[in-house]
């Protein structure tokens, strides 16, 4: 039965991001047939050709319908720029994006844990008043200036790291899985990796730090409030050494608090992608989605907008499951 | 109330900072030194000096003239769209906390449908549907606050209503209408200001974000995040470029933030410290 609800709920989540990303390309004001083949002043004659090919001819939910059908294969036809599918620039699209977040919710998390842990064990000391006002600046900061501040100090100032790509102009990667750490461990070319690596320091250093704020925050009063409780004392006066205290009472029962926070911290990093991929020249998505927008490349947004719903719905899903297999109370609710 | 707040240390520096910006977007409209828009010839990038007391940017324009409209429009906007979302979020959000029911249900999934997206994600696109330009930059930043106040504020009225006094004076026959004006209404005030407070900050680091972008608020204004994004092109000859309007913005953001920590804390004593 919760198998069939899980189902369910998925299939109106699909449902719900397919009516949206339709909606979206119908909002435009403007002709929907000449937005989307991207010809003004296109003869009269072509214009009917297309509306044919493009089904805009038959009823609103049939087109919704065929819409739907080919956005579960993947279909969202042609990029108005490039004239290649959508769906095949989006396979080479996401594994750039994707890798750059994950190193950057994985130091963020790490350390985030970690700081939110001491500040919380350590009330009131100097660790505490660090991790907190480190994560009000962080709240506040304009993710687009820290990265410029990053790129002035570690690479104008000192030269260590390169500003833009994913690999230095010299090395061909050949094309396994997209991410290109793997790719050049596949092609044992250790050159290709270094520079990969090199070239990831910076922007996911800068995409991290927004998460990082959130998760020291979540996991400090995810702590102070489960060091207040009955069981924890009980624990304590029982002879338990500290460290076990904190990681086999307290950090267990927090970790329901921070799983939340880092799910919601990468739905943040799908923002802050767009930032970080424009300002670093990042050939992600969050690149992408802007450069469609700038060149009103319609299809290209529509599926954009498809897309990063689909991300954020799939995350969601992954966050509540892990959040029940840690917390037994929540199984079945 | 405010004699007890500015006693929170985060919420008077928030309030000092806050009450700066205010008074430097007054200024504004009253004095700059140059007009921001006057370019000066053969005085492009110039350094700090007596005349350009900031320096000037890329077109030889006076970066503390620039500076100044450019609180302005940042804290007009910031404080437009607080206003706004008070307006028509925390008034659905009562409605919909008081009436509970299919309204309530409705709304909800209203509210819902629009945070789908991060709120950067989805100010990107409606701009992208209906282009730059001012107003459609302050209509995007507006849309993705309103949930933010909605929720908050549906909460609160959802507890209040559910009160033994609210029992009472519909006993006595007061109206929905009186009820929700009278009661409900002034018990919600301060999660409405701490809410405020964020739909503000938020605005202000959305417009930002997408003036950075070259999608928000259209030349010749001198708004924060495109005068930023301006500056990309210069980090390695000028830098003293990118400085200011960042700063001014890390401030701005802050010092909402700041007071909208305060204001929860006194919402809420529990939480002090959080």
């Amino acid at each position: 039965m919760s198998i069939l609800n899980k189902v369910l709920k998925l299939f109106f989540a699909f449902l719900f991001i397919c009516l949206m990303s339709f909606t979206v390309i119908r909002l435009i004001p403007g002709d929907p047939v000449t937005n989307l083949i991207g010809e003004r002043g296109a003869s009269p004659e072509r214009i009917e050709e297309m509306r044919k090919n493009l089904g805009m001819d038959k009823s609103i939910p049939e087109q919704f319908f065929i819409f739907t059908k080919n956005a579960l294969q993947g279909d969202f036809g042609e990029s108005i720029v490039s004239k290649q599918p959508i769906t095949s620039e989006f396979k080479v699209l996401w594994p750039a994006t994707f890798e750059l977040a994950l190193f950057a919710i994985i130091w963020s998390g790490i350390i985030g844990i970690v700081l939110g842990i001491l500040a919380a064990v350590k009330r009131n000391s100097f660790w505490d008043y660090g991790a907190v006002s480190l994560s009000t600046i962080g709240f506040a900061m304009p993710i687009f200036w820290w990265a410029l501040l990053v790129i002035f100090f570690f690479a104008v100032m000192l030269g260590l790291f390169p500003v833009s790509g994913r690999v230095g102009v010299e090395f061909e990667i050949p094309y396994h899985t997209g991410f290109y750490l793997i790719d050049s461990l596949f092609a044992e070319d250790k050159a290709a990796f270094f520079s990969v690596i090199k070239h990831m320091v910076l922007p996911a250093f800068v995409l991290g730090t927004v998460s990082l704020a959130l998760i020291v925050r979540v996991t400090r009063s995810a702590f102070i409030d489960i060091q207040k409780e009955d069981y924890i004392r009980t624990a304590r006066a029982k002879g338990l050494q500290p460290a076990q205290v904190i990681f086999k009472h307290i950090f267990k029962n927090a970790l329901p608090q921070i799983l939340t926070a880092l799910g919601l911290a990468f739905g943040q990093l799908l923002t802050g992608a767009i930032m970080t991929e424009t300002i670093f020249s990042w050939p992600g998505l969050g690149r992408w989605i802007i450069k469609s927008i700038e060149a009103r490349d319609y299809p290209a947004v529509q599926a954009g907008v498809f897309y990063s719903m689909l991300i954020i719905i799939i995350v969601n899903f992954c966050t509540d499951e892990l959040i029940k297999i840690v917390n037994p109370k929540l199984r079945g609710s | 109330m405010l004699k007890k707040l500015l006693k929170n240390r985060g919420f008077f520096i928030g309030f000092c900072l806050f009450s700066f910006f205010a008074f430097t977007a007054l200024l504004a409209a009253i004095w700059t030194p140059y007009s921001y828009q006057e370019v000066f010839e053969n005085s492009a990038l110039l350094k700090p000096s007596a005349q350009f007391w900031l320096g000037t940017d890329d077109l030889g324009r006076d970066i503390l003239s620039r500076l100044l409209i450019g609180s302005q429009l940042s804290l007009g906007i910031g404080i437009l769209v607080g206003g706004i979302s008070i307006v028509v979020g925390a008034s659905l959000g009562v409605i919909s906390g008081y009436f509970g029911g299919k309204v309530d249900q409705i709304l909800v999934q209203i509210m819902n449908a629009i945070q789908a997206l991060p709120s950067l994600l989805l100010a990107l696109f409606v701009v992208a549907i209906l282009g730059g330009g001012v107003l459609n930059t302050i209509l995007s930043v507006t849309l993705v606050s309103i949930p933010l106040m909605y929720r908050m504020v549906r909460s609160a009225a959802i507890v209040e209503s559910s009160k033994e006094y609210i029992v009472s004076a519909r006993a006595l026959g007061a109206s929905d209408f009186r009820i929700i004006k009278s009661h409900i209404f002034p018990n919600c005030t301060t999660p409405i200001l701490v809410q405020m407070a964020v739909c503000c900050s938020d605005a202000i680091l959305n417009t930002a974000a997408l003036g950075f972008l070259g999608l928000g608020i259209p030349a010749p204004y001198p708004e924060w995040g495109t005068m930023l994004s301006d500056s990309k092109t210069f980090i390695e000859t000028a830098p003293q470029l990118m400085t200011m309007p960042g700063l001014c913005l890390l401030l701005l953001i802050l010092s909402t933030q700041l007071m909208s920590d305060g204001l929860r804390d006194q919402l809420d004593p529990k939480l002090r410290g959080r």
